[in-house]
This record gives structure tokens, C-alpha cells and sequence, in this order.
């Protein structure tokens, strides 16, 4: 005997089976008969039918803040000099007169940007330049430090990083140089852009919350967004601004591996080659959190969490939330994958931890470890 | 009256090629977005795959699905400028960002609340991305199953199932509120 509410449960999957069907243009005319004759049954459904029949987009382009009108008029004018040949490359130049768009919903957000060979001598240069006021604060080796900066930005900095300031911000902008990694609690001012560069790249936001991590010597730069709104730009390309949203992780390649790849990657056609060199980045969703908030700011509450990093990534960490040195006996230790959530731990119990999953030995001589094979 | 295909083909009529634009850009311009997140690039990729076509515009009655053509094109084009491992030939659709993708119920077609439609936009922005992507394609750029499936390379019971999950979640989402709607008319 079949229940009464099993019968209704098996009705209504059927019913959301056959909407499916019909949507993609796939259901049979007797399959659409059933259709009808259930909704007739069940008249909930049928007005959710009805409604999402009706669904459709919306034709603003919200993200960009750019409605559809706008955005084909403009893509037809840079096509159009195109179509017979003679007048090539002038579309870019004329499509950056359009300026950058900010979307100023955005409340809170959280940036990171994970490590990158530093070539910002220029930028520093500059940024002295125009804020002759500046002011450094560095958090050493195995410490972290919270600042205020004078437009109420709350800026916690992590081991091993620095970051140069304006005494005031004064003007339409507020920019600050990070080296290392900080997450960043920016004061909401309007009109007024709150820039940091780090390495290669700068990041810019209206007002919101972001974790930056820029440490020399590291392979990727990263950028994670928790919340908000972010743009990203890389210093050598500020035409093409990367727009991210919440809950997504940027990686940009370094650009010296960059250069290796090329010349691997020689066969691909020209066109996309280029392409390939311009903008090596890819955007990721990070995974679900699961209430302990992401891996990616787990530092701000002086977790370390490690999600199968490679053991030569984990030294890196280790060596600046510890402030101690590990040098490798043995280079196949470095390639060992690791997964962990660290707190509380001395760099001893942590050594410890790792051991019972990772086969390796170590001595410890001061400030330094070795490692060596078992 | 010949066909925008047909003038574009035999008369080389850029009048035609540009209504032809028009009426497909967006979607395009929303789905390469999707891949590569910067209005730029995005519209560099699509007017890319739109010279091409122009260029073998002679060719233009051998395509045999030219929507479907269109759709491939951008994605392999917008592939090639996000792929970070250059082996992997296949952007990853998990990945994608379809937040800009905003769906709401056309006013015009059916009666409804301001509180419903906002439950109906906050339900189907909570979706994955896949299932989004599938669902938006289907709804808003009109695509068939068959279709989706040869552009996204899945197959059709995929993305029937993809299509099923967002139904039922929108169900879910709504009931409460289409409950109170259904008994409101009743009263009436």
C-alpha cells in the first residue's frame, strides 16, 4: 500500500522531471499532455510553472554596471573599422576611454594576493614621490600587528610583511605599498579609491574589507575574494583590469616561469600565443566554507591551515609565522604533499604532527631545522 | 526579403552583418564574460569570433547550427585566452562566474509580487554555477538541451539533470511564497 504522500512526492519530482524536459525543448507531445494534466492537479505548481516560463534575463549587464545598448553599440563601432582591414588595433585605445566602472554596492570584501617576485622599485619610487609623509610598519618574523591608518582602515599585518603608508591621505585617493600579506578592514569613503599595490599587481576597491599577500619569492600571485567587489590590475597591463567576485580566487602566474613556457609552447597558433603570454591568470571558486571561514584568512585569527600544499610551500609558511629557517637534506621532501590546521602549536609539536603522516626526520639548531629523508 | 544570412553571404551587406550582430552579441559578450570576468576581453573575444565569421561569410549556409557555431567559437576563443595550463584543453565550467547572470519573471507575462521577485532573483543567483550557466542558457538565450549540451560538451541527460536540480531548488525556494499567493487568489 503506497501512501497518500508518497504518491503526492512522486507526482511533484515527476512534474519538475517533465518542466526540465519541456524547458530544453526535449519533452514529447505526450509528455507535455502529462505535464498539463498534472498541473491541472496540483495548482502550486502550476503557477511556478507560469512563473518560471516567464523567467527572463535581465538585460543591464549589472556586474559591469553597462547596459546591453551600450556595450553592443561599442562592440559594433570597434568591429565595424575591422570588417574590410586597413584600420586594426585602434578598438583597445578607444575602449579605454570608457574608464573604469566601480561598483559601489560593494560592503565588505577580502582579498588576498599570495606571493610574486617583487619589481616595484619604479612604483615605490613613485609612491614616495607623491606622498613625501610615508610611513612604514613592519611586522617581523613569527608576529603579526594591527594598524589604523588615519582614515580608520584597520589593517592587520601577517609575519614577514611590510606595508609604507601616507601619515594622512590626503586627496581623491588612498594608496598604500604592501610587501608580504595583510588583511585590510577599509574605512568607506566616497570618491575616494583605496588602491594597494603589491608587486606586480594593484588592487582597488570603494571602500570594504581585504586580505593582500604579496611575499617575495613566492610562484603565484593570489588574489581571494571573501566578499564585495575587487578589480585587480597588473601593473604592465592597466587596460585590462580583472573584475572578481565573492568567494573567487585569482592566480596569476609569474611572469618569469611565463617566459620557460613560451618557448615549451611553441606550436600554439600565433594569436592565442599571444594571448596566452599577455594574461596567464585563472580564476577559481573557492570550495564551500565549511564555518571556519577560508583558508585563505585563517592567518587573521592566527590559524594556519594548510590544504595539500606541497611540503616546500609549508616551509615557506612555517619559516615566517615561526621565525626559523628549514633547509631540505633531501629534495624529494619537497614535493611531498601536506594537509593540517595549526594554532596553538610550538614549530616543535608541529614538526611532530607532521611526522606521523609525512616520512621525515628532524633536528633542530636554534633557529634553524633540517630535514632529512627517514 | 532575402534573409540577414543570405544578404551577408551573397551581397557582403555590413547593414546586414550589423543587425546579425546585434541580435546576438549580448549573449555572447555575457558568455565569454563568464570565462574570462573583464569587459575588455570579453568583447575583444566576441568581435574575434565575428571577424572570422564575416571573413568566411561565403561560407556561411555550411554551418549547420550557426547559434550553436557561435557559442563554440567563444568558448574555444575564450579558452585559449584564460588557459593557465596549456595542456588542458577544456575550461573548467565548474569555475565559471555567472553572477552577472540575473534572471527575474518578464512583469509583462506574469503577475507578481516585488517580494516574490526578489526571492526568485536571491534563489536563482544561490545556484552553482554549472547548473546557473545551464539554466540561463536555456531560459534567457532560448538554446535547446541538445544544444547546450554541444556547446558546454556534456550530454543531454546532464543537462536535463542540471535543469531539473534548478527547478526543484526554485521550487523549493518559492513554496512558502506561492502557497500564500495560491491562497490569496482563492479568497478572491
Amino acid at each position: 500500500m503506497v501512501s497518500l504522500s508518497t504518491v503526492q512526492s512522486m507526482e511533484n519530482s515527476r512534474i519538475i522531471e517533465l518542466m526540465a524536459k519541456k524547458a530544453a525543448q526535449g519533452a514529447s507531445p505526450e509528455e507535455l499532455e502529462e505535464l498539463a494534466r498534472l498541473l491541472g492537479a496540483h495548482p502550486s505548481y502550476a503557477y511556478f510553472h507560469e512563473v518560471v516560463h516567464a523567467l527572463k534575463g535581465n538585460q543591464d549587464h549589472l556586474e559591469l554596471m553597462t547596459p546591453k545598448e551600450e556595450l553592443v553599440a561599442h562592440g559594433w563601432q570597434d568591429l565595424a573599422g575591422k570588417l574590410n582591414e586597413g584600420q586594426t588595433g585602434t578598438g583597445l585605445l578607444r575602449r579605454l576611454n570608457g574608464g573604469v566602472r566601480w561598483v559601489a554596492a560593494a560592503v565588505f570584501l577580502v582579498v588576498l594576493v599570495t606571493g610574486a617576485l617583487l619589481y616595484y622599485k619604479k612604483s615605490s619610487a613613485q609612491l614616495q614621490a607623491e606622498a613625501p609623509s610615508s610611513l612604514v610598519s613592519y611586522a617581523g618574523f613569527g608576529a603579526t600587528r594591527k594598524l589604523v591608518l588615519s582614515d580608520g582602515t584597520k589593517v592587520w599585518l601577517n609575519a614577514g610583511s611590510k606595508l609604507t603608508y601616507p601619515n594622512v591621505f590626503s586627496g581623491d585617493r588612498r594608496e598604500v605599498k604592501l610587501e608580504g600579506e595583510a588583511y585590510f578592514e577599509v574605512a568607506k569613503v566616497s570618491k575616494a579609491p583605496f588602491s594597494v599595490h603589491a608587486g606586480k599587481i594593484t588592487v582597488g576597491v570603494l571602500g570594504t574589507s581585504f586580505n593582500l599577500k604579496a611575499y617575495t619569492g613566492d610562484k603565484d600571485i593570489e588574489t581571494t575574494l571573501i566578499t564585495g567587489k575587487v578589480q585587480v590590475t597588473m601593473d604592465n597591463e592597466p587596460e585590462k583590469p580583472i573584475l572578481l567576485s565573492p568567494h573567487e580566487k585569482l592566480t596569476i602566474v609569474n611572469e618569469t616561469e611565463g617566459v620557460r613556457e613560451k618557448k615549451e609552447t611553441g606550436t600554439e597558433a600565433p594569436e592565442a600565443q599571444k594571448a596566452y603570454n599577455a594574461l596567464r591568470y585563472q580564476v577559481q571558486l573557492l570550495p564551500q566554507s565549511t564555518g571556519n571561514g577560508f583558508v585563505e584568512t585563517a592567518w587573521v585569527n592566527n590559524k594556519l591551515v594548510i590544504n595539500d600544499e606541497s611540503f616546500e610551500t609549508v616551509a615557506q609558511l612555517l619559516e615566517r609565522k615561526y621565525d626559523v629557517s628549514i633547509h631540505f637534506g633531501d629534495e624529494r621532501l619537497k614535493q611531498e604533499h601536506i594537509s593540517g590546521v595549526f594554532e596553538k602549536e610550538s614549530i616543535g609539536e608541529v614538526l611532530q604532527i607532521l611526522k606521523m603522516t609525512t616520512g621525515f626526520k628532524y633536528r633542530l639548531d636554534g633557529k634553524a631545522i633540517y630535514l632529512s629523508k627517514n | 526579403m532575402p534573409s540577414l544570412l543570405h544578404r551577408i553571404q551573397y551581397d557582403n551587406d555590413e547593414t546586414a552583418f550589423q543587425e546579425f550582430y546585434k541580435e546576438n552579441v549580448f549573449k555572447l559578450f555575457q558568455f565569454a564574460f563568464a570565462f574570462v570576468r573583464n569587459k575588455e576581453l570579453a568583447e575583444e573575444i566576441v568581435n574575434d569570433v565575428f571577424l572570422r565569421l564575416w571573413q568566411k561569410r561565403n561560407a556561411l549556409d555550411k554551418i549547420d547550427n550557426l547559434n550553436v557555431y557561435l557559442y563554440v567559437a567563444v568558448k574555444n576563443t575564450a579558452a585559449n585566452y584564460i588557459r593557465k595550463d596549456i595542456r588542458r584543453k577544456q575550461p573548467e565550467i565548474d569555475n565559471l562566474t555567472v553572477s552577472h547572470f540575473y534572471l527575474s519573471p518578464d512583469p509583462e507575462q506574469v503577475m507578481i509580487t516585488d517580494e516574490l521577485r526578489k526571492t526568485i532573483e536571491h534563489s536563482v543567483n544561490q545556484l552553482p554555477p554549472k547548473c546557473k550557466l545551464i539554466f540561463k542558457l536555456v531560459k534567457e538565450d532560448g538554446l535547446s538541451g541538445n544544444e547546450v549540451a554541444a556547446i558546454l560538451r556534456l550530454s543531454y541527460k546532464t543537462v536535463n539533470a542540471q535543469l531539473a536540480i534548478a527547478l526543484k531548488k526554485l521550487e523549493q525556494d518559492l513554496r512558502p511564497s506561492l502557497q500564500e499567493y495560491h491562497l490569496k487568489v482563492r479568497r478572491h
